[in-house]
């Protein structure tokens, strides 16, 4: 393994990492992006971008909720990737691989924020006098701490495990890689039930079930379904509601 | 004060704004969450409208480091609309801090409503990888692009005319958009539009099915064909409502749940019970 491509898997950590700090998370931290990232580094841009499709799709739902990460998808998509490709394998054991370590990391990023907690009220001290420039300083301060030490922790995984994943990958038995499948694809339950305890709401619920069926039994195509929805929605709140205020809502939206 | 009066900062400051307001989450924490955030997205207007008031600039930073959060991507709404109120507060020689500081709290949970709806656990959140996935696993490089766009497209929108409506709204948000009844009506197509969706998405992406069948050769029944013909997809639901009422009744931390189910898999599909 090249010092090269270590340099390179530590730059797409710190893309992902950066994603949610300075980028105002625009999903670059997402498989699609990193896998297709680490692909390329390993000279198989397609390959990483297969995997980086399928890794979208089992971990659909999995990011930071508020204050809640149950697992950190850009290192669980690096190494799941890298070890995947270079060992050959699918894509279940890049999700067999990357979810567990993702877990491992997202309990350093906890770490690091509860260790930055007490500096917080430097905050208040720079408020006092009205330095907000020194307020903009420690922001950043923030924003170096939590998104660089996971990064590093992802490629020193590598580093540690590159020597040892081939036997280990191959040492799994058949049947054990079949219920790894079985797993991976049950797996996107744990974030749409995430999605739905945020959501709930007892009014609402019955239309998660509505649109459970109807994609169950027909398969509409997603945007078909989005945009019928959406106007069922509109219809409803502006049409069949109470019709005094229309009138001005409309002419303030045109504003 | 009517909006025209309001000339303090240009387009240029408020382009300024919008282009910080994109590592507004730098400095999350869990004491305080997007406290700094707010107040470095702001800063450039902050030492224009006080540049000559040392002591205003100090009671806007201890009000705009106050608790904050909500969703990322539109939160710039409620960073242009505190601006056009700190302004309004400095011409109004400092007296209506508390007024300033009660707009940003009050603003705080009608906006999450909206934001996490469309960008957190519905809307763009789950159209961009589905429809960027599908193309993926077929190879296609386009897939990067549309998952992209898809998204970033409308959180775009949101930053730009979230500082620059916000800004020149100001107070009058309220009467506009808060009063007319628009947040809530906004709401309830948000929360029809996120709900709807994460069935139908996780109906595609949830599978689980048994192998399982009694009675051998040409009459062996399959369990699964039992299943389909009571309602098709009834195990992934089965998961999902049994992750669901884990986290809410439970209180199982997610990460535990996603052992769980890797256990149940792997054990299952060893045994070849389940596929």
């Amino acid at each position: 393994m090249e010092v090269m491509q270590i340099v390179l898997l530590f730059l797409i950590a710190c893309l992902g990492s950066a994603n949610w700090c300075y980028c105002g998370d625009s999903l670059l931290d997402r498989p699609i992006i990193i896998s297709s990232l680490v692909g390329t580094v390993l000279g198989d841009f397609q390959a990483g971008l297969i995997i980086g499709g399928q890794l979208e799709l089992a971990w659909i739902g999995i990011y930071a909720i508020g204050v809640s990460l149950p697992s950190d998808v850009v290192s669980g998509a690096i190494i799941g990737t890298y070890v995947a490709i270079t060992t050959g394998t699918s894509f279940e054991v890049a999700a067999a691989v990357g979810l567990p370590t993702g877990i491992l990391i997202a309990y350093v990023k906890t770490f690091m924020r509860s260790l930055m907690s007490p500096f917080v009220s430097l905050a208040d001290k720079y408020a006092e006098n009205g330095e907000i420039d020194k307020i903009c300083r420690l922001h950043h301060v923030f924003g170096l701490a939590n998104a660089i030490p996971p990064a590093m922790c992802s490629v020193l995984f590598i580093i540690a495990g590159a020597p040892f994943i081939d036997q280990i990958i191959n040492a799994i038995p058949e049947p054990i890689m079949n219920g790894l499948g079985v797993a991976s694809n049950m797996l996107p339950a744990v974030g749409f039930a995430m999605l739905l305890s945020v959501m709930w709401n007892k009014k609402y619920v019955p239309l998660f079930f509505l649109g459970f069926v109807i994609m169950s039994y027909f398969s509409p195509n997603i945007i078909a379904l989005t945009i019928i929805v959406l106007c069922l929605a509109l219809f409803k709140i502006f049409v069949s509601g109470n019709g005094s205020q229309n009138a001005d809502v409309e002419v303030e939206i045109d504003e | 004060m009517s909006e025209k009066e309001r000339r303090l900062l240009t387009k240029k400051d408020l382009n300024k704004i919008f282009l910080r307001s994109y590592c507004y989450e730098c400095s999350f924490n869990f004491v305080r969450q997007q406290h700094m955030g707010f107040a470095w997205s702001m800063a450039p207007a902050l030492k224009k409208i006080y540049k000559d008031d040392p002591e205003g600039l100090a009671q806007a930073c201890k009000r705009q480091i106050s608790f904050f959060n909500t969703t990322p991507q539109i939160a710039p709404w409620v960073v242009g609309i505190e601006t056009a109120l700190e302004e309004e507060n400095h011409r109004a020689n400092d007296q209506m801090g508390e007024v300033v500081s009660a707009v940003k709290t009050s603003l705080m949970g009608p906006i999450s409503v909206i934001g996490d709806t469309l960008f957190l656990t519905g809307g763009f959140r789950l159209l961009a990888p589905t429809i960027g996935a599908s193309l993926a696993v077929q190879g296609n490089w386009l897939a990067i692009p549309i998952f992209l766009l898809i998204f970033n497209v409308p959180h775009f929108l949101s930053r730009y005319f979230g500082i620059h409506l916000g800004y020149q709204w100001g107070s009058s948000f309220f009467e506009k958009v808060v009063a007319s009844g628009l947040i809530d009506k906004m709401t309830e197509v948000c929360y029809i539009l996120g709900l709807t969706m994460i069935g139908a998405v996780s109906a595609n992406y949830v599978a689980l099915s048994t192998p399982l069948a009694y009675g051998s050769g040409e009459s062996a029944v399959t369990i699964q064909g039992i299943l389909d013909s009571l309602f098709l997809n009834i195990l992934p639901l089965g998961v999902i409502m049994l992750c669901l009422w884990l986290m809410k009744k439970k209180n199982v931390p997610a990460h535990w749940l996603i052992f769980l189910l890797m256990a149940i898999g792997i054990i299952g599909g060893a045994l070849g019970i389940l596929a």
